[in-house]
């Protein structure tokens, strides 16, 4: 479904992401984890036509992406998450989520439809008439994701969801995103909350200083001596064991 | 040859009171994120009023900062916390607005008071320009700019010095953080304000002699103010001084060589013109232009 | 994800009904509002009174022409005076130098004006903030001075005049009346425009554009071409209200007809009345143009200009005091005392007692 080929981007002297290649295939939910300034946001916005890479190639369902145009990659069927969530403030919740849908049904109304079930699927179906600005750091994170669900994508970009949720809320994303390859959605996921990513995701990718250092399933990479050196710490390496 | 060199040299002049005039507002901008669109009239007011002085008093225009300089401080304070402090905290269009309104309110005020005639002081020494080689200088333009750099360098040294000095940089990077770091936003917003306003008091006393006094007199300067300030970099009293001696350069060829017919022209030209091919302004930070202010 | 797997859903009705106005409903104020326009429209024969009201709708509909841009698609433009000029000039020099009556004349000026603010959004379409707001002032700017100086097709700094020699086919009467069917029928088609933007699509493109680029995009939708429709559209619009300025006037001049103070005119009536809303720029110039005509008029004799003083002062106020302008305020008021909104306002504070 998505397929990178030796992807980098340079800013000035210094290589955000270099040699990056992985692919996904549809139905997988691939998690991206690496240090603060590993390169994973750059990573993300390279994928989602947002930044034009430097180098190498990005696919998306067998078709070059058009870099530096975010609205015809999401148009093609990939939607993102921002890390600081980017609501359309002057919106209620449910506009914002309604707006998502308006490319593929056209009239508010049908598109609202889309809206309130994608609400109630996030849970935050109880606040469709509250105005961007009341709501918290959470239920910000929880709109994201539904403006992403709500274009109904084939891949999506999940970056950190999580942060800012409570634990009980942070269960209840897990199954959800766990549920998403149900409905045929692809996921691509940067977390920093590893119990989460490490039990969800069924491979896991690690970027340190812009390259892949590993590669694999969640168990094999938590133990893999260059991840627990570069970024899981002696905490992680030792629960793990 | 003589002519060019004559030329560049009037523009660097030229430049160095456009930088003054610049400093006041890359500071209010930079610190406060606020867009103070009745900048050109505060101008306006500080040549009004150093006229006012000259003609009362008979003192020349740059001994009447020592009063115009504090009056521009107290207005600014004034304005500062009748119209900005009430609408920092809101959309950013709020402040807009209520500025444009201000500028309005002001420029009429002005029409009502002084008249739309043109406002003039007599020249220094009866206008006899000094000489040095083959060069001539106007007295104001020289005065001016040799005052433009004396107080840009103090500005310098206080910004780079002070406490005050290092909370103004800080918040320009950084609003919140700065605000962590025990710094009184608050009040530095009021003192940048208000300085910011004395600066412009300085300034309009320097133009005073070298431009008429209208009441519309700040539309051509505020937008000079701008390119500088982007051109510079938002904040940044090293790029407004840069920024300044490029635009004045650009005005003293351009008047020579192009028709004068489009003299009027050349402050709205300039504009669109950096606007467009500039918006990183000269040392490409990252663009003062492209950012929309209050996110 | 498909819709056909989620749960089953509320329906959502076609037309919904509000009492104060609220985006993608109709509501009552706004329709007692217009009502009571057109009612006076009809009534009202003191000629006096009449210019004022035809002045008020007028400045309604082009201010609605502006708020397309600066209020749905968040571009503020201080440079609307120079499509409303070239909109009020395309037709004069049309009809004066051919003889094409301005009902196809504000056709011809509409496309210029269209043509104008795409490419003037489109050569700024990196700048944002007070950047993208002086661009457009100085464009305005270059505009002015370009009639100022084009003396064989502007006619200079004297201006062009249209021969008072009333003529349907010219747009030139005798009476006020059709004056005032016109402009009541621009004023009203203005809103309709308004009120059918807000409720589809591209209205919500343009919404998701002003708010949020970065998240516009990230949901397929183009940035830059909804900035450009936007602004196209506005300019439009502003153009065919120039062209009844010029026709109801009989005489046009760069600089009354293209001066900033008319682009701050429209931006102060819509930030007045309420930005972004289809009853905002009506309610905005419902009260500042009869208020600045009164004030001119009270004024006048004494000194020129006092009644912008005033002007200038009172729109200070109402912008740090109501910064969702009348509109605003009028759907808190009614929120506040209507049964429904006071029954809410209880519930909310039960549960903050709780």
């Amino acid at each position: 479904m998505l397929k990178l080929d030796a992807v980098g981007r340079q800013f000035g002297s210094l290589w955000a992401i270099r040699d990056v290649s992985f692919t996904v295939e549809a139905g997988e939910i691939v998690g991206i984890i690496g240090p603060n300034g590993a390169g994973k946001s750059t990573l993300f916005n390279v994928i989602a036509g947002a930044i034009v890479p430097t180098a190498g190639a990005i696919r998306f369902l067998d078709r070059t992406i058009d870099y530096g145009k975010p609205y015809h990659v999401a148009r093609r069927g990939l939607a993102r998450t921002f890390q600081i969530p980017k609501p359309f403030k002057q919106l209620s919740v449910r506009e914002n989520v309604m707006l998502s849908a308006l490319r593929r049904h056209h009239t508010p109304r049908q598109a609202n439809s889309v809206a309130m079930a994608t609400m109630e699927f996030i849970r935050i179906g109880e606040l469709a008439e509250a105005s961007v600005a009341s709501l918290t750091v959470g239920q910000l994170k929880k709109l994201e994701l539904a403006r992403a669900l709500a274009t109904e994508p084939m891949l999506l970009l999940l970056d950190e969801v999580m942060a800012g949720l409570t634990p009980p809320e942070i269960k209840d994303m897990m199954t959800m995103i766990a549920s998403l390859p149900r409905r045929g959605v692809t996921v691509v996921w940067v977390e920093h909350v590893m119990m989460a990513i490490m039990n969800v995701a069924e491979r896991i990718v690690v970027i340190h200083q812009g390259q892949i250092i590993a590669q694999g399933k969640p168990a094999d990479v938590s133990k893999d001596p260059a991840v627990v050196g570069a970024y899981l710490g002696e905490k992680y390496a030792y629960a793990a064991r | 040859m003589s002519t060019i060199l004559q030329l560049l040299v009037s523009g660097i002049m030229l430049g160095g009171i456009y930088a003054l005039m610049s400093i006041g507002l890359t500071l209010i901008f930079g610190v406060l994120k606020i867009v103070n669109f009745a900048h050109g009239e505060f101008l306006m007011l500080a040549m009004y009023a150093a006229w006012a002085v000259v003609s009362a008093t008979g003192m020349t225009s740059y001994t009447a900062m020592a009063v115009v300089t504090p009056l521009l401080f107290c207005f600014g304070l004034l304005v500062y916390l009748l119209i900005v402090r009430p609408g920092i905290e809101k959309p950013h269009l709020v402040v807009v607005f209520a500025t444009m309104g201000l500028s309005i309110a002001m420029q009429n005020l002005a029409l009502v008071a002084m008249t739309a005639d043109l406002r003039d002081v007599a020249p220094l020494f009866g206008g006899t320009p000094i000489k040095f080689g083959p060069l001539y200088f106007r007295v104001e333009l020289l005065l001016g700019f040799l005052i433009s750099i004396a107080i840009t360098l103090a500005l310098m040294i206080f910004v780079k010095r002070t406490y005050i000095g290092k909370a103004i940089r800080a918040t320009v990077q950084d609003r919140d953080a700065a605000m962590l770091m025990g710094i009184n936003v608050p009040r530095l917003f009021l003192l940048t304000f208000a300085g910011g306003s004395a600066l412009v008091g300085i300034a309009g006393c320097i133009m005073l002699p070298l431009y008429s006094t209208f009441p519309t007199v700040g539309l051509n300067f505020v937008l000079i103010a701008y390119v500088v300030v982007v051109l510079g970099g938002m904040g940044s009293m090293e790029g407004a001084f840069l920024g300044g001696i490029c635009i004045g350069i650009v005005q003293s060829l351009s008047g020579y060589y192009v028709a004068p017919a489009y003299g009027q022209m050349f402050y709205f030209l300039i504009f669109l013109l950096v606007m467009i091919f500039r918006p990183n302004g000269l040392l490409g930070q990252r663009g003062a232009a492209m950012v929309g202010i209050n996110e | 994800m498909i819709a056909g797997q989620l749960p089953a859903v509320p329906r959502v009705h076609a037309i919904s009904f509000s009492i104060a106005p609220r985006r993608g409903a109709v509501s009552l104020v706004e329709i007692a509002v217009l009502a009571s326009c057109i009612i006076a429209a009809a009534v009202v024969s003191n000629r006096y009174a009449v210019d004022i009201m035809i002045r008020t709708f007028l400045w309604a509909g082009l201010a609605l022409a502006w708020n397309i841009a600066g209020g749905y698609a968040g571009l503020i433009s201080f440079g609307h005076a120079a499509f409303f000029g070239i909109g009020a000039y395309t037709s004069t020099i049309l009809l004066l130098n051919f003889g094409v009556p301005p009902w196809f004349g504000m056709f011809a000026g509409a496309l210029i004006a269209a043509c104008a603010g795409a490419l003037l959004t489109q050569v700024c379409a990196r700048l944002r903030g007070p950047f993208f707001i002086l661009s457009t002032l100085a464009a305005g700017e270059v505009v002015r001075i370009a009639a100022l100086n084009w003396r064989s097709l502007t006619g200079g700094p004297e201006g062009l005049e249209i021969p008072p020699v009333p003529n349907v086919a010219d747009m030139v009467f005798k009476s006020q009346w059709p004056y005032m069917a016109i402009i009541v029928g621009y004023m009203l088609a203005m809103f309709a425009l308004s009120a059918w933007i807000e409720q589809t699509r591209y209205g919500y493109y343009l919404f998701a554009t002003r708010d949020n680029e970065d998240g516009a995009s990230a949901i397929g939708i183009n940035p830059s071409h909804s900035r450009t429709a936007a602004m196209a559209l506005s300019a439009a619009t502003a153009a065919i209200g120039g062209t009844l300025f010029a026709q109801y006037f009989l005489y046009l001049d760069p600089t009354h007809v293209i001066s900033p103070d008319i682009s701050f005119q429209f931006a102060l009536i819509c930030a007045v009345g309420g930005l972004g809303t289809a009853s905002g720029p009506v309610f905005g110039a419902l009260i500042i143009v009869p208020l600045s005509e009164l004030l001119r008029g009270l004024l006048s004799q004494s000194t020129s200009g006092l009644h912008l003083v005033i002007y200038g002062i009172i729109v200070i106020v109402v912008i740090l005091y109501f910064p969702s302008g009348v509109s605003g305020a009028i759907g808190r008021a009614v929120s506040r005392f209507s049964p429904a909104g006071w029954f809410a306002a209880r519930v909310q504070a039960d549960k903050y007692d709780a």
